[in-house]
């Protein structure tokens, strides 16, 4: 039987006690980081980060989004209040979503953060995952991507208008529920060129068979295609999908030139960061700033660049409205992707 | 249904198969092509594999069945070919040895699969010695100081390669 | 000409060659260990090559590679357990011999075996670096389709005991490649709703099951031990059976060159190589032939090939990117991690680099060989341990194993099936080999089966002159033997 100014007191106690304990935690925790001294405005309240950050990569190591996710955890933490470590773990499986499932799960306290793919997450959004990538505490863009269509030498279409004057084109993909391959579907319905898809294990094994002669066309961000494009001329690209003329591939022209500027809103892709729902707005703004600044970083953009892929980030505002229109613009070609699963 | 182990096994496989066979009929026309093929074919083949063995009616007309490879070299004296099981002879005398050698299977297995799902909530470092010492004491029958031995020595490998060494995450 | 002598100077620049010495003691590590093997080596090593430089990574990485085929062998041989899936076919004839006192006489002829084929891996490599671009891009949906045809036709070759049963193994692997989500065919099968299975059962998994578990699962269960038997401790005859492979000079060549092409075929390795030169040596050996019982031959064809299809598992990995093998594959990965983009580019612009890699294929070998050779001694003691306690040993390499290898327990536990799925095949009569050949040919049998019809039709199968020749190879390989039987037995001479 305690009396009413007894719970009271033994209320205060216990929330004392929580405060001191949260309190000296903390305090614990400090001794592991650094402190720059650097501290982003409206931080000073909240301490974060006071351990290391996993950085989620949803691929097996080695290819882009791994190298670039490794890149940007190197000078990250550059600029983290504390230079706590940002530590990339490859989870690999089910085409993305294992990673993300596990991104989603994770706790929203901001030592979780992941690479997503888009518009690729987005279809598997669409088709069926667990996870809701609006609601997704979006960090900002590392870099976008160039689409590239290219030609076999082998093929008897030599250029494009080559292609939309006849005859059936023959595409490579890796299967028309891939980001590319779906691009690829869309692009071609949409300027009405005649097509059959030959699905390959992985793009490597799809530009191989446009190498090789056995496709017509495959179409693929630069930086796949570059070495065939650029470094030898296995492939001779025809198309750029971008709004001005791209970096070397000055003779070639861009989707907007060839009348289908609209295309540019679903071939794209996009190399975003996010963490899961519901991070608090103090740390997530404290990633979000500090994120910019490792994208602009002079070191880690030269670094991007000799990985063959110069930076183009965007702000997390920027990266959420991209999830929404992205969202909103696949969700017509759901039927049809659906179509090709089945 | 007095079945020899083989036929037990078969029977599943058969049985396994067929649900295979099945669901192929659920996928598109490409997709089904090689799953129901292979699917039926193993029936056919592990179906005449099980009467031959299992249903001594048929077996005489299928002796063809227990034809060696086309290029069969003489039996191996290490007795590591997978090829040759017990004949009948030895079948029924060693049914109650049989009888217990599933049983220690099953138990097996269950350590293993024991072993696989602590790993999900603790640390390799601790369950694989732990799990050595009480599968070394329990079913291999050594001595604590074997056990502890062979746990302790693991242990301790396993920290030096896969923590220290190579500095790994699991 | 003077890239090769830059390679040389870059891989003997200090402190090169040590990182490659020790990827060799830790290949010849995981190769010794059943449970644990290269690419879980080569998957857990690459972090660790982060800070270096490029040349220095590529050493020890390969140096890891080199060694693993040979450190396997030594289990393989002492302990009837290969230490790695692609040493199996050496358990056949390596542990008899070890059974009859001459574990000397098969170390030595491993030893050699290893280190001349990956010599001759590596002049072929080389000799064919720049028509390597040639070879790759002339197969094509057709021609590959053949090769996976024709590799699984060696089931027929080296089924022992019941073919029926053979067929029926191989069939079953085929039906596992079927699970997961297949581009070729856009469909997701049998997953049974399990996200794990999305992506098929993995190859790594399975094979550690296959040969590590269920090998310990018959230990315990059939107690066999190998604890006291004098005769396998004996590592006399050393220097015999080094110079065994030049005794049999042309098998080895023959069987090298043979897993040379083996490792040139993507994705396809030394899991399939060991068992093709096996039968290889099987079928085309006249004088004297007692496979199976300790026949010298058995031990040098599936070790030279082994060794020789790394040489050849890097030309389209090098040259185009594509993964030879499952090793090549996480070797890739480092590749690209280290800034090293394959392609014509990488030859064109670091030539160098790929020579130190070539250095090093065969400098580790030589140097696994010669530890091994003298560590010999102590390592036949291992067989003084009762098996009673080798087997909860294995088992807790081999779920370390599987374990290591992504991370995912999915892996442990289709390691798990598939180890009670072997012990289940070894005791009713089943052949495990076809079924791992069926699982390492499965995927690229049905996807290039799909791709021929879809880009070429039926016809593309027999217009081509690469495909059809080796579906003519094909259809020999199997009628020739067949036909040779029917003549023996005619004229009355036991087959």
């Amino acid at each position: 039987m305690i009396t009413k100014s007894g719970r009271l007191i033994l209320l205060a106690c216990i929330m004392l006690s929580l405060a001191l304990l949260s309190g000296c935690s903390g305090a614990g925790d400090n001794q592991g980081a650094e402190d720059t001294g650097k501290k982003t405005a409206g931080a000073g309240s909240v301490d974060f980060p006071a351990r290391d950050i996993t950085f989620i990569v949803p691929v097996s190591p080695g290819g882009g989004f791994d190298t670039y996710a490794r890149l940007l955890a190197g000078y990250w933490p550059k600029y983290l209040p504390k230079q706590v470590h940002v530590i990339v773990k490859n989870v690999p499986g089910g085409e993305w979503n294992v990673g993300i499932g596990e991104t989603n799960r994770a706790k929203p306290d901001g030592y979780t953060v992941c690479i997503f793919n888009i518009p690729a997450n987005v279809l598997n959004q669409l088709l069926g995952a667990d996870y809701d990538l609006a609601k997704m505490t979006w960090i900002g863009r590392i870099t976008d991507t160039v689409y590239v269509g290219a030609l076999s030498p082998k093929s008897k279409f030599k250029t494009f208008e080559d292609m939309k004057k006849g005859g059936e084109v023959i595409v490579g993909t890796v299967g028309l529920s891939s980001g590319a391959g779906l691009g690829a579907l869309i692009a071609f319905q949409e300027m009405g060129i005649k097509a059959k898809f030959i699905p390959h294990e992985g793009s490597s094994e799809a530009i191989m068979a446009a190498v090789r002669g056995d496709v017509d066309y495959v179409q693929y961000p630069y930086p796949s295609l570059r070495e065939f494009i650029t470094d030898s001329k296995q492939l001779n690209p025809v198309v750029v999908y971008y709004s001005e003329r791209y970096g070397e591939l000055t003779d070639v022209p861009t989707i907007k030139e060839l009348g289908y500027g609209q295309l540019l809103d679903t071939v794209n892709l996009e190399y975003l960061v996010a963490g899961p729902p519901g991070i608090p707005d103090d740390v997530a703004e404290i990633l979000r700033d500090s994120f910019q600044k490792a994208v602009n970083d002079p070191e880690f953009i030269d670094k991007m660049e000799k990985a063959g892929q110069p930076p183009h980030p965007a702000t997390a505002e920027e990266a959420a409205q991209t999830i929404q229109s992205s969202l909103k613009a696949y969700e017509k070609y759901k039927e049809l992707v659906l179509e090709q699963r089945k | 249904m007095k079945l020899k182990g083989s036929g037990w096994f078969e029977l599943v496989i058969i049985a396994f198969s067929a649900v295979l066979l099945v669901m192929s009929t659920s996928y598109n026309e490409k997709a089904r092509l090689f799953p129901m093929i292979l699917s039926m074919v193993m029936i056919a083949v592990m179906g005449l594999i099980f009467l031959q063995e299992s249903v001594p009616a048929a077996g005489r007309y299928l002796g063809f069945v227990k034809e060696s490879g086309l290029f069969a070299s003489r039996k191996p004296a290490n007795g590591k070919v997978d090829g040759e099981g017990e004949d009948e002879g030895e079948q029924t005398q060693n049914a109650a040895v049989r009888h217990s050698e599933v049983f220690r299977l099953l138990r097996f297995i269950l350590w293993l699969l024991g072993c696989i799902i602590l790993l999900k909530f603790v640390t390799y470092l601790m369950i694989m010695p732990v799990f050595l010492l009480l599968f070394t004491k329990v079913e291999a029958r050594q001595s604590w100081r074997n056990a502890a031995g062979v746990a302790a020595g693991m242990g301790v490998f396993n920290y030096l390669l896969f923590s220290v060494l190579l500095g790994s995450r699991l | 000409m003077l890239d090769v002598i830059q390679g040389l100077e870059s891989f003997l620049a200090w402190p090169t060659p040590l990182f490659m010495a020790l990827g060799v003691l830790l290949g010849m590590l995981f190769g010794f260990l059943p449970g644990l093997g290269g690419v879980q080596a080569l998957a857990l090593a690459t972090p660790l090559t982060f800070g270096m430089l490029p040349n220095q990574a590529m050493a020890m990485l390969i140096g890891i590679m080199g060694a693993v085929p040979f450190g396997g062998s030594i289990s393989a041989i002492l302990i009837n357990t290969p230490g790695t899936p692609q040493n199996a076919a050496t358990t056949f004839d390596g542990y008899p011999l070890a059974r009859q006192g001459k574990a000397g006489l098969a170390l030595g002829a491993s030893a050699s075996a290893s280190v001349l084929g990956a010599i001759v891996g590596a002049l072929v490599l080389v000799a064919l670096m720049p028509l390597g671009r040639q070879i790759v891009l002339a197969f094509s949906y057709p021609e590959y389709f053949m090769l996976a045809v024709m590799g699984l036709s060696v089931i027929a070759v080296v089924s022992q005991g019941s073919m029926w049963k053979g067929l029926a193994a191989g069939l079953f692997g085929l039906l596992i490649c079927m699970i997961g989500y297949d581009p070729v065919t856009g469909a997701v099968r049998y997953t049974f709703g399990l996200d794990y299975l999305y992506d098929g059962i993995k190859l790594v998994p399975a094979l550690i099951g296959l040969f590590a578990i269920s090998e310990a699962l018959e230990l315990m269960l059939k107690n066999k031990s190998f604890g006291g038997d004098e005769k396998i401790s004996s590592t006399g005859g050393l220097g015999e059976g080094i110079m065994s492979v030049f005794h049999n000079f042309w098998l080895f060549l023959r069987c090298s060159v043979l897993g040379f092409i083996v490792g040139v075929i993507p994705g396809v390795g030394g899991s399939v190589s060991n068992f093709v030169a096996y039968g290889h040596a099987v079928q085309t050996t006249t004088k004297n032939p007692h496979f199976g019982q300790g026949d010298i031959r058995g031990v040098i064809a599936p070790q030279s090939s082994d060794t020789a299809k790394d040489g050849g598992a890097m030309v389209p990995t090098i040259v185009f990117g594509i993964p030879g093998s499952v090793e090549t594959a996480v070797l890739l990965g480092a590749l690209i991690l280290h800034g090293l983009q394959p392609g014509p580019k990488l030859m064109l612009e670091e030539p160098a680099i790929v020579y130190v890699m070539v250095y090093a294929l065969v400098a580790s070998n030589i140097l696994a060989g010669l530890l091994g050779l003298f560590g010999a001694k102590y390592l036949a003691r291992l067989t003084d341990m009762p098996s009673a306690l080798l087997a909860p040993v294995i088992f807790s390499l081999a779920i370390m194993g599987a374990y290591a290898t992504e991370g995912i327990l999915g892996d442990v536990f289709v390691a798990l099936v598939f180890g009670v799925l072997g012990y289940c095949m070894r005791e009713f009569g089943f052949n495990r080999v076809p079924m791992v050949i069926a699982l390492v040919l499965g995927a690229m049998l049905q996807q290039t089966y799909h791709q021929t019809i879809m880009s070429m039709g039926a016809q593309g199968f027999f217009v081509r002159p690469i495909s059809l020749g080796l579906f003519a190879i094909t259809v020999l390989m199997l009628i020739i033997p067949v036909i040779k039987n029917r003549r023996a037995r005619e004229g009355g001479i036991p087959a």
